[in-house]
């Protein structure tokens, strides 16, 4: 009895994954580029540098899969450039290296830790060194959303 | 099959769960573990990145309750939903105490019930006084600064105690659903290791099975899924499909597993 | 059957896979009665009590407690019937009078003076404290004739209620049974010491393989076994037990140096007529009080 049930279990488990993959291009796109938005901007807040005029911080990512298989689906390794228009009104690119998981969370890490985003922590107004919000983030978006036709 | 009926053996069960002094260690210590984990925080450099919002629990305090919600997820809430569901039955096999009960001034049914309700009950505490005691640990530890959700937004206090409370809030029907699964497991096996292990063992083979990329909704179905389903909630625009989902999932779950579970348990003759 | 029984049991059939462990068994207990239960093991006796409390449920027949039918698998144990199966078992973490309140709170009473009566009553005051772990077979035993009288028993059912006590134990609960019944209350117990049932029971059921064999009074009982022992003296007993066989009578000649033959009176004429022919004679010949045991023993061999 116990060992049927393990069993059904184990087996119902296994089951999951077979289907199609709920991790695609536009599902990801869609959800990094805003929260990298809201990153920044709440990033300047604490840096004693915002809020930001309207429209305030504008992104858009460009996502594309790198690990074996589909490059438009799938969970697992990513690479995700931002363009985005920064606090001096300057156009800026920075590239992410996005891991993302079956369930629709990633975490999205600088891929150029030299790049003008700064490294793990950055100074605070008062010269305290506070966490650097867009050198890692975490995210999630719902993998069963509906996506606007592009 | 009277109210009466099951508030007496209600209250007879709930004083020999409150006589077991396992039961009252591990309340204890969902109690207040995470203010020990909150300790550890403050003095270790290293941050727990491999949950979701770990990386900010230095920053608000709000976080500490996300971040052992998240953790609580992989095999503390099987556990806590299965301790007393696995065993309440069995017990009265190992002990040989069923006909000791049942020559009494209540029904089996009652009985079943009462039980039923009792192992739900525990499950709910515990899960309950863990949110809390991580919600209080976070707040009194770290501070109430607002916490970065995740798409980047900032949430005041209030809507950060209102994210947390509906993050756990979301994990109870999963925990029901386990609790449902220990009992049908105590009742047909009668045994405890089986009540208890089953839905232990089972909660991670779902959560492996969890990981594996494929269809969304084959994902769903899995009852551990659920304890995820809160992601969608800390998000701007919430997204409800994992939630509703993991509610109509554990539903199932509870009514099926609770179903055949009485069903087994009328049909007995008692006795060796 | 009679509107006054407290049990009322017909046609009671149970079986157990191919094995009929009852088979068309019918038992009945009137107030003010001790009704034995008799049967060597494997019987059908605790298959029988326990499908009479409800725990098990009867392939065929009807079951009535105190007048009214018991349903299955939901029924609820009348007021006032009370019993217990085989070993009486506690939770072993709780002490005797903490098992006993528990007991007594599914029974919705709360009322500590009645555990502290039964308790005194079965002469477990003194470890009423104490863990059940800690207790012998016999204070359990005692423990669950508490708990049972805890209900106020108007029909009281019993498995073996002695077995593990020692002789003053046993006597004081058969002193408990008696006060009982005397008080009204119909008592129906299973035992293997047949010198217990011997002083206490009135009314006999005997099992064997699942079947009645007898039911019915003491007097009646004896009188179902016509088959009396007797004791004799004879000038030659060698030839008396050659004679006996030719006749087909049973004897037995044990180190008393009695003979001892088993004949209804009948056959004992005859035997007795054929002794005188062949030249032995009888110097005495006296029936042996015959106990419940040879009876019991008798029916269901």
């Amino acid at each position: 009895m116990t060992a049927r049930l393990v069993a059904a279990v184990v087996s119902f488990a296994a089951l999951a994954g077979c289907g199609e993959s709920a991790i695609t291009r536009a599902r990801l796109e869609r959800a990094l580029a805003p929260t990298f938005a809201n990153l920044v901007e709440v990033q300047l807040l604490h840096m004693g540098l915002g809020p930001l005029p309207p429209p305030g911080v504008k992104a858009v990512a460009s996502c594309r899969r790198i690990s074996p298989g589909s490059r438009d689906a799938g969970a697992g390794e990513w690479s995700c450039t931002l363009t985005w228009i920064g606090p001096n009104r300057v156009t800026l690119v920075d590239t992410y290296d996005v891991h993302v998981m079956p369930g629709g969370c990633y975490t999205a890490s600088v891929a150029d830790v030299e790049g003008h985003l700064g490294g793990p922590m950055i100074p605070a107004p008062d010269g305290t060194l506070t966490r650097n919000l867009l050198y890692v983030f975490d995210g999630c978006f719902d993998p069963a959303g509906k996506v606007d036709a592009q | 099959m009277t109210a009466r009926g099951i508030a007496a053996v209600w209250r007879v069960e709930w004083q020999k769960l409150l006589g077991q002094r396992m039961l009252r260690a591990l309340l204890l210590t969902c109690a207040f573990g995470p203010f020990a984990f909150v300790a550890v925080m403050r003095v270790q450099s290293a941050l727990p990145e491999d949950t979701l919002f770990g990386r900010g629990v230095r920053d608000s305090g709000f976080a500490t309750p996300l971040v052992v919600l998240g953790f609580a997820a992989l095999w503390v809430l099987p556990v806590l939903a299965s301790v007393v569901g696995g065993d309440i039955f069995s017990s009265e096999d190992r002990y040989g105490t069923w006909a000791s009960i049942l020559t009494r001034a209540c029904t089996k049914a009652e009985v079943f019930v009462a039980k039923m309700l009792a192992a739900l009950a525990f499950s709910t505490l515990a899960a309950t006084v863990l949110g809390a005691s991580s919600t209080a640990a976070g707040v009194l530890g770290v501070g109430v600064e607002p916490l970065v959700d995740l798409s980047g937004g900032l949430l005041e206090s209030a809507a950060a105690i209102r994210l947390v409370a509906l993050a756990w809030a979301s994990a109870l029907p999963v925990v029901w659903a386990f609790t449902a699964l220990a009992v049908l497991c105590s009742v047909t096996t009668r045994s405890s290791v089986v009540g208890v292990g089953v839905p232990v063992v089972a909660a991670l083979a779902m959560q492996l099975g969890s990981y594996v990329d494929g269809s969304e909704t084959l994902r769903r179905l899995l009852l551990t899924s659920g304890l995820d389903a809160w992601h969608g909630l800390a998000v701007e625009p919430r997204y409800l499909g994992a939630l509703t989902a993991s509610v109509v999932v554990s539903g199932i779950y509870l009514l099926v597993c609770s179903g055949v579970a009485y069903g087994v348990l009328m049909r007995r003759d008692i006795g060796r | 059957m009679s509107d006054a029984a407290m049990l009322e049991m017909a046609g009671v059939a149970k079986r157990f896979g191919a094995r009929a462990a009852l088979a068309g068994v019918d038992l009945v207990a009137r107030p003010g009665e001790v009704h034995g239960l008799l049967g060597a093991n494997g019987a059908g006796k605790t298959t029988l009590l326990r499908i009479a409390l409800g725990l098990a449920r009867c392939d065929s027949g009807t079951l009535r407690l105190m007048g009214r039918p018991l349903d299955w698998p939901n029924g609820r144990l009348p007021d006032g019937v009370a019993g217990f199966v085989e070993a009486p078992a506690f939770y072993p973490y709780l002490s005797g009078r903490e098992n006993l309140s528990l007991l007594a709170h599914l029974d919705r009473r709360s009322g500590v003076s009645r555990v502290t009566e039964c308790l005194d009553q079965v002469g477990l005051a003194s470890v009423a404290d104490a863990a059940v772990s800690a207790y012998s077979a016999g204070m359990r035993q005692r423990l669950g004739l508490a708990a049972a009288l805890i209900r106020h028993p108007a029909l009281l059912m019993l498995d073996e209620p002695t077995s593990s006590l020692d002789p003053a134990g046993a006597r004081d609960v058969r002193h408990t049974i008696a006060a009982l019944a005397r008080d009204g209350a119909a008592v129906v117990f299973s035992s293997h010491d047949m010198a217990e049932l011997e002083d206490l029971c009135s009314v006999f059921t005997v099992l064997h393989h699942g079947r009645v064999v007898f039911s019915g009074v003491r007097e009646a009982f004896e009188a179902h076994v016509n088959r009396d022992a007797y004791t004799l003296q004879t000038s030659n007993d060698q030839l008396a037990i050659e004679i006996a066989r030719e006749c087909g009578v049973e004897s037995t000649a044990p180190e008393t140096g009695n003979l001892v033959v088993h004949a209804r009176s009948d056959a004992l004429d005859a035997y007795v007529i054929a002794l005188g022919r062949r030249g032995v004679a009888v110097r005495s010949l006296s029936r042996q009080a015959r106990s419940l045991e040879a009876s019991f023993l008798e029916l269901t061999r």
